[in-house]
């Protein structure tokens, strides 16, 4: 039997169309969760589809894609998105960010600031920052509609009265463009910087919620905090990166199985790997030398 | 050339969402295909990259029957401009026709803000050396921008974007390149704001 060859990107061109329209909609209103006719992927909803979807609509033959899974460009998710996008669109493939026009992301922005000529997806499995405290769609919309975020004000306060501090881990709400709380996909708190004022484009997708929404660049983006109690982000003062000696960048938490110390290594491969081969080559500079 | 549906869709999509996320942004528009609209070939490329049968546009002052070629096309259906999803202004379009239209599209709902009418707007030609200042989300510090437009239409434009996040989204285009102003630029003219 002949093998059917798949359509450009997967994706047919209607439900591109579509997504191609909620993405522009999305961008209009920076931080406004558009809602989507989320397709059915050869993936598990809530395991990047979202994200897929936006990176199908968008790719195009001269994009060069990156795909990143917590920080690393070679685990499950990364690879098995990376091949089928690639397997439908021919699409070169890198793990360098700064080559990078597309990059998908799942709970990460990379340590290498992004530029004008990049565009950001990220993976959401919780759009809705709202749905902690209220589990009706339709409220949270109509709290959107009204900007009424006292109850989101209120989950912090209380987290700051119960532990000292605010307790959201990753996925710490931001208020976009000062007008909607959005949930910015669960990166770390280390990563809401970026969002301000960033260089590329963000776009972020929740295929299981079909939901789409945006951060345009040059947006004013603002963890959510209090005056006295103001937002922090996670602290690594006096750790490296046990493998580059990266000092300011997020590191992942490590037990050495041998010696049973903590140790911390970075948190995207990526930027770590190139860091080893730069320090190798200035070794080997000076030994020539 | 025809038109290749897939990749030059694809290329002028990056185009609009380029200049919708960077109002202000002048974008060129790919290749020399065939047009068989009554258009400019910019809003050629823009109306199939965007329409199809799951939308409804309005053409206003309609003389070269570009709607029928419209749905011909895509199979996106006509509407009156109080319904329409697109509203697309033809070049030479009297002005207050449009400033009207402007007054009756939809700009969404406060819980729904996406149900709104983006337009298409034709130009004799886009340039970065205008009149027009624009600020807001995507733009760094200021981008300035020359439209044929009064100010009477640019007063319409800001009154039905007043209300964020209600508003409509504009694709200016010239024969050969796109420019944006999305709901939340915003928009002076001359230095001053209208």
């Amino acid at each position: 039997m002949k093998k059917l060859k798949t359509h450009f990107a997967f994706l047919d061109e209607g439900s591109k169309k579509e997504i191609r329209r909620a993405t522009l909609k999305a961008v209009a209103i920076p931080g406004y969760q558009v809602p989507f006719a989320s397709r059915e992927m050869p993936i598990g909803r809530g395991w990047g589809t979202g994200g897929l979807q936006l990176t199908l609509s968008l790719v195009g033959k001269e994009d060069v894609l990156k795909v990143i899974d917590q920080g690393a460009d070679e685990s499950v998710n990364a690879v098995s998105i990376k091949k089928l996008v690639h397997s439908t669109t021919n699409v070169e493939l890198t793990e360098a960010t700064e080559d990078a026009t597309l990059i998908q992301s799942r709970h990460r922005i990379p340590e290498i600031p992004l530029t004008k000529d990049q565009i950001l997806v990220l993976q959401v499995p919780m759009p809705e920052p709202l749905r902690t405290y209220e589990k009706k769609e339709y409220i949270t919309k109509m709290l959107h509609a009204e900007k009424e975020y006292s109850g989101i004000w209120l989950m912090l306060f209380e987290q700051i009265m119960k532990y000292g501090r605010t307790s959201t881990d990753a996925d710490h709400p931001v208020l976009v463009n000062e007008r909607y709380v959005m949930a910015p996909s669960p990166i770390p708190r280390f990563d809401n910087p970026k969002m301000h004022h960033s260089e590329a484009l963000i776009l972020l997708g929740a295929g299981r919620e079909k939901k789409i929404y945006a951060v345009p660049p040059y947006t004013d983006v603002a963890s959510l905090a209090f005056d006295d109690y103001v937002f922090q982000k996670e602290d690594f003062s006096g750790e490296a990166c046990h493998l580059c000696g990266a000092t300011d960048v997020f590191l992942d938490e490590l037990v050495d199985d041998h010696t049973g110390k903590t140790i911390y290594q970075c948190n995207d491969t990526s930027y770590c790997v190139d860091r080893l081969n730069k320090l190798e080559q200035e070794e080997v500079s000076t030994v020539d030398a | 050339m025809a038109l290749d549906i897939v990749h030059d869709t694809q290329e002028t999509y990056r185009k609009v969402l380029t200049s919708m996320s960077r109002p202000g942004t002048i974008s060129t528009v790919i290749g020399d295909m065939d047009n068989p609209f009554p258009c400019h070939y910019a809003t050629f490329l823009t109306i199939l990259t965007l329409l199809d049968r799951e939308v409804y546009f309005h053409v206003i002052s309609d003389g070269e029957n570009l709607s029928k070629v419209i749905t011909d096309y895509t199979l996106a259906q006509e509407t009156s401009i109080e319904n329409a999803d697109f509203i697309i202004v033809p070049n030479g379009t009297n002005e207050e026709a449009v400033i009207d239209a402007m007054q009756k599209c939809k700009v969404g709902t406060l819980e729904d803000p996406q149900n709104s009418s983006t337009w298409i707007i034709e130009q004799n030609m886009i340039s970065v050396t205008g009149t027009i200042t624009l600020t807001g989300p995507g733009i760094k510090h200021t981008t300035s921008l020359h439209l044929d437009i009064t100010a009477e239409l640019l007063e319409m434009r800001n009154r039905r974007v007043q209300e964020f996040p209600l508003g409509i989204d504009l694709i200016f285009t010239d024969p050969v390149s796109l420019a944006c102003i999305p709901r939340t630029t915003k928009v002076s003219l001359d230095g001053g704001v209208i």
